[in-house]
């Protein structure tokens, strides 16, 4: 298997979610950090940025929503690519923060979602198609999940 | 001699005086003498008719009580209107008497009247007020019988003079338990309570009475009025939106059920991708990893049954008066020791022993034992010692309030949006972030709420807070209390 040479941020507050997406990125060839929450995420852009940023969009201490507009308005930071990856697409939980993120009306908001739970298959190559690498076969176990999808479909 | 004088000027000031308009009129309907009073309500009258006086007719009245009074030689009362000097119209009542010569024949007649417009307008209020005003109006004998019932009341309830308040508002055979009218005719004072009766048409009808004694004139009081105002459609739309609350919180449950559970199938599949990966590829760390992962996922789903169960079971609350201060101490009993090994202390404050409350004491022990152990969680967590978790039960503007306060780590704006919303937990794998919800739906379930103030760092506090007219009735109730 090849690197990538790319670095993925995996932020989830679920320890286990964490270390499922980032076994699944590292088998794909790709370097992995995890934050537990927004705070610690930004911590982390601060004195490295990473390719892409997954992103889970409920959490404890800083929600997914409120670290994408810290990261937004920073100017270096915002051309870092977000795959959001959320157990509350169509929820009051996560809803209506998908929606506003998927409008617009954040500045160059990630236009994609997974909704979990995310075969390796699917987010491998929803990570992949984002950062415009080419597809290989990792060579990871395949499990049955919904694909990546686009604001619309359910 | 000084005594015919003096009996002809006590006569004549009488006559001249009396708080009363005076007339004597002849056969012919001419007044022939009239006191001053008269003549300062209705003008010089000697000479003229008392039709056109007292009417300004040109002709005698169709019912003309002197005539007849001429005829047979009675005493008459009657309620007239007149007219006097001014043109003002008013009403009357009139005294017509004979005055018969020594040989019986009567030549003349007097006439006598006070105006009582005043009294007539006060009568017509009164009987408007009782029968128009926005409540059933019924007025009550010592034997509890209606002898009065204004129009609303009769409407509804039907005709039901005579009969029994009891047998009227409710179709009873017996007086009711507790009764505000008898409690009225025994002390004398206001009685309020809210009953429930039956209409004429069968309907049930919510209404709050009030009894207060009702004299007539005598010493003391013969009497009770009721006035009972209907709130039928408030109780209804109170019970309406009670069940509202109550199938959108089922409703959040559901949609979050799914929720719950992706979480943990995310984890199941991520413990299986371990266990695949490292099969493939002989890596025992993934092997355990994975192992981890799965168990770690399959006790989540054990405990997220355990909890939906206790959310969902069907069972009907037994609703009882409960002693709230008894609660309290449950909650102190239950969690003071393992509290205190941690540096922990449950302390319980009632300063004012609130009143006996209707509502299912192991539902609401839940609730209570979920905010404490809440508490202790989150001064296990603020890391402070020593830490103190308050738990309170007071009365508070109609209300039964239990509180839980602690000094713990506090909740900042994020986790306080996320507090009751279905498997959201700060708690990692120890939490369904089912706790706080069915605490909520417990306390709408007895037609309360839950409110909280929380600051980081410094601790939140959650209240339970149960209006106490909102509460469930005690099961042991027939709904057989006084009208």
């Amino acid at each position: 298997m090849t690197t990538t040479g790319k670095l993925v941020l995996v932020v989830d507050d679920e320890e286990d979610v964490r270390r499922y997406l980032a076994a699944i990125l590292e088998d794909g060839g790709f370097e992995v950090q995890t934050a537990a929450d927004g705070n610690v995420a930004l911590e982390f852009v601060e004195t490295r940025s990473p390719d892409l940023i997954s992103l889970d969009l409920v959490m404890p201490q800083k929600s997914g929503q409120r670290f994408l507009y810290a990261l937004r308005r920073n100017r270096a930071w915002s051309g870092i690519p977000v795959l959001i990856v959320t157990g509350h697409a169509h929820d009051d939980l996560g809803r209506n923060d998908l929606d506003d993120i998927l409008a617009g009306k954040m500045i160059s908001g990630p236009k994609v979602y997974l909704e979990k739970p995310v075969s390796p298959d699917s987010y491998v190559r929803a990570v992949r198609r984002q950062l415009g690498v080419e597809e290989e076969d990792t060579g990871a176990p395949t499990l049955p999940s919904a694909g990546p999808r686009k604001r619309g479909q359910v | 001699m000084i005594a015919p004088t003096y009996e002809n000027w006590l006569e004549t000031e009488l006559f001249e005086n009396a708080p009363l308009n005076i007339s004597v009129i002849d056969r012919d309907y001419n007044i022939v003498k009239a006191n001053l009073n008269f003549v300062t309500l209705f003008g010089e009258a000697r000479g003229r008719k008392c039709f056109e006086v007292h009417m300004r007719r040109d002709q005698v009245c169709e019912s003309c009580s002197v005539a007849r009074t001429f005829a047979d030689g009675k005493v008459r009362v009657n309620e007239e209107i007149g007219v006097d000097v001014s043109g003002r119209t008013a009403h009357y009542l009139v005294h017509v008497a004979p005055i018969r010569s020594k040989d019986g024949r009567i030549d003349y007649v007097i006439e006598m009247s006070t105006d009582i417009t005043e009294t007539k307008r006060l009568k017509l209020e009164y009987q408007t007020l009782f029968e128009q005003v926005p409540c059933y109006v019924t007025v009550l004998n010592r034997d509890l019988r209606v002898i009065r019932a204004n129009r609303r009341f009769r409407k509804k309830f039907g005709e039901v003079s005579g009969t029994h308040c009891y047998e009227a508002f409710k179709h009873q055979i017996r007086a009711c338990r507790t009764c505000p009218a008898q409690e009225t005719f025994e002390d004398g004072q206001i009685h309020t309570s809210e009953q429930v009766g039956v209409a004429k048409d069968g309907e049930t009808t919510h209404y709050v009475v009030t009894t207060a004694p009702a004299s007539r004139g005598d010493a003391g009081f013969s009497h009770v009025i009721e006035m009972a105002v209907d709130v039928t459609a408030l109780r209804r739309a109170e019970r309406e939106r009670i069940d509202a609350e109550r199938l959108a919180a089922v409703g959040r449950t559901v949609a979050g059920l799914a929720h719950g559970i992706k979480n943990i199938l995310t984890g199941l599949e991520g413990g299986m991708y371990f266990l695949e990966s490292g099969l493939q590829g002989g890596k025992k760390e993934r092997l355990d990893e994975g192992w981890g992962m799965l168990t770690r996922n399959m006790e989540k789903i054990s405990v997220l049954v355990r909890n939906l169960l206790s959310f969902s079971k069907g069972r009907v609350p037994r609703v009882e008066l409960n002693r709230p201060e008894e609660l309290v101490a449950e909650m102190i009993a239950l969690y003071r020791d393992a509290a205190e090994a941690e540096g922990i202390t449950v302390v319980a404050e009632v300063a004012d022993r609130p009143a006996p409350a209707p509502y299912d004491a192991e539902s609401i022990h839940t609730c209570l034992a979920n905010l404490v152990s809440n508490a202790v969680d989150a001064c296990r967590m603020g890391g402070r010692t020593p830490c103190r978790v308050f738990v309170r039960a007071r009365d508070e503007n109609g209300a039964l309030v239990f509180e839980v306060e602690d000094e713990g780590c506090g909740m900042d704006q994020e986790v306080r949006k996320l507090a009751f919303t279905n498997f959201f937990s700060t708690k990692g794998s120890g939490g369904t972030g089912l706790g706080l919800l069915l605490t909520r739906k417990i306390s709408q379930e007895h037609g309360g709420r839950v409110e909280f103030d929380s600051t980081p760092g410094r601790g939140s506090v959650f209240r339970l807070i149960f209006p106490r007219d909102r509460l469930p009735r005690p099961d042991q109730d027939a709904g057989e209390e006084g009208a």
